[in-house]
């Protein structure tokens, strides 16, 4: 016991968090950089985890040898070649690479049974990864039209939480989260769905088989909801 | 360990991209993909972490190039021409080079990143080159690029990885005034400037004042890599 708590004092676990490459004015040109809000590794530290930022086209496998956990970030939209579905107009800026990256990650983890957060973008791929599809775009699609803000804006909402789910032991069976997207999981292909919000749209959603593998459409880490990434930091020990 | 991991250090500023306009961890990709290039996987360091918490989760280290470094970091009173300076920046760098020297981490420093080797080992700055006597042409900078060449000391590990001269790009006002206990290995051809310093009783201990991720010279971050696959 006594090396179990040493260990814990001083190798914190170490979580991996997925970027994405963008153009950025940087310094002098429009080249790309590759970056990642910083609250995302400001809430995994203050949650007592190790930050590793992982960036695209670093081997998957050995990407997720190095961390003990992992969250797939926010982002882009998904090329709806990875559901096998064709692109409405609104489905805009994807980057098929960091799809095929970041999806390798989530199979690398799922074999190692590492335990794996997917927020926003990252709970679409889960759902992708899972065998499952998306709504290209919710302000097309009935009834979800009023669902919330996106395009770099933000609106919050309530949802309910399946009782007796992994995400309920963290969060009880209500939340009042925020919102900044305009796609959605349309099929959660084999995970288990755990939360929707007052449109009845899938909000989050978990693999009841194993220890942590959960997904949320919402941002914890820009609401300082630490509880879910404190979660995913002991599921990690 | 066939793909050792490769921390690289980046700050976090106010960044607008897409939509957005926050502040972010950002870093040129070029970093990472010279990472990738030298065979290794590139983990991007945020800058809150804890260097000795760092330094045992990774295999080799990159520090980027970046703003100017406080003066007060090497004794010195502000110049007027120092630009915009993050002191806290500076103290995480400055503690994680002495956190990998103790654990004979491989580190590369790039630009500022070499300069910083420099002043956590004891050295200082030139604050502005334009202006300081024997270097005023020494090459472009605020996001200007120029070409010179460096010479390398023969019998030197840098000597035995780039040769006697290679062609850099240069674009930077501040300049490595004393290495500390860093030994110069390289230098400027057309103004003797140091170009490249090294911890060489180190597995791997190499700053640069170039960038050679910018112009696909692979070199020393294959040189990198391999060290901190060895480690």
């Amino acid at each position: 016991m006594l090396v179990l708590i040493e260990r814990a004092d001083w190798m914190k676990p170490r979580i991996g968090i997925t970027s994405s490459v963008n153009k950025r004015d940087y310094e002098s040109d429009g080249r790309d950089v590759v970056m990642l809000p910083w609250n995302y590794p400001s809430i995994v530290e203050e949650c007592g985890g190790l930050p590793l930022i992982l960036s695209e086209g670093g081997d998957p496998e050995a990407c997720v040898d190095a961390v003990d956990a992992l969250i797939i970030a926010g982002g882009r939209d998904i090329d709806p070649a990875t559901y096998g579905r064709v692109p409405v107009p609104e489905t805009n800026d994807v980057r098929p690479s960091q799809d095929m990256w970041e999806l390798a990650l989530i199979d690398s983890a799922k074999k190692r049974g590492l335990p794996i957060l997917g927020i926003c973008r990252g709970h679409q791929l889960m759902a992708v990864s899972y065998g499952g599809f998306l709504h290209q775009h919710l302000p097309t699609t009935p009834p979800y039209e009023k669902h919330g803000a996106w395009g770099g804006k933000w609106s919050k909402h309530e949802v309910s939480i399946v009782p007796e789910s992994k995400l309920s032991e963290i969060l009880g069976l209500s939340s009042n989260v925020n919102s900044a997207h305009h796609q959605g999981v349309s099929d959660p292909g084999s995970l288990e769905v755990n939360a929707r919000s007052e449109d009845g749209l899938i909000e989050g959603l978990e693999d009841p088989s194993r220890k942590f593998v959960m997904s949320v459409q919402w941002h914890p880490e820009a609401l300082g909801q630490k509880s879910i990434v404190s979660a995913l930091v002991r599921a990690a020990i | 360990m066939s793909r050792p991991i490769i921390g690289i250090t980046a700050p976090t500023r106010m960044t607008k991209w897409g939509a957005w306009d926050m502040d972010a961890t950002v870093i040129p990709a070029t970093y990472a993909l010279a990472v990738i290039d030298g065979g290794g996987i590139p983990v991007i360091l945020p800058p809150e972490d804890g260097a000795i918490d760092i330094v045992s989760a990774i295999d080799g280290l990159v520090i980027s190039g970046g703003p100017d470094i406080d003066p007060s970091m090497y004794g010195a009173d502000l110049d007027p021409d120092t630009l915009d300076t993050y002191p806290k920046q500076d103290m995480r760098e400055i503690a994680l080079i002495k956190a990998s020297i103790e654990a004979d981490l491989p580190v590369l420093g790039i630009c500022r990143g070499m300069q910083i080797m420099c002043v956590a080992e004891g050295g200082s700055m030139h604050q502005h080159l334009p202006k300081t006597p024997g270097y005023e042409s020494h090459g472009s900078w605020n996001g200007a690029f120029s070409d010179h060449e460096v010479t390398f000391e023969q019998g030197t590990e840098i000597h035995s990885v780039l040769g006697d001269c290679v062609s850099v790009n240069s674009t930077h006002h501040q300049g490595v005034r004393d290495s500390g206990g860093l030994k110069v290995t390289g230098r400027a051809n057309h103004d003797g400037l140091i170009e490249s310093v090294a911890y060489e009783h180190l597995k791997f201990f190499h700053g640069l004042q170039w960038h050679p991720e910018r112009i696909n010279q692979y070199q020393m971050y294959a040189a990198l890599v391999n060290a901190a696959r060895s480690s």
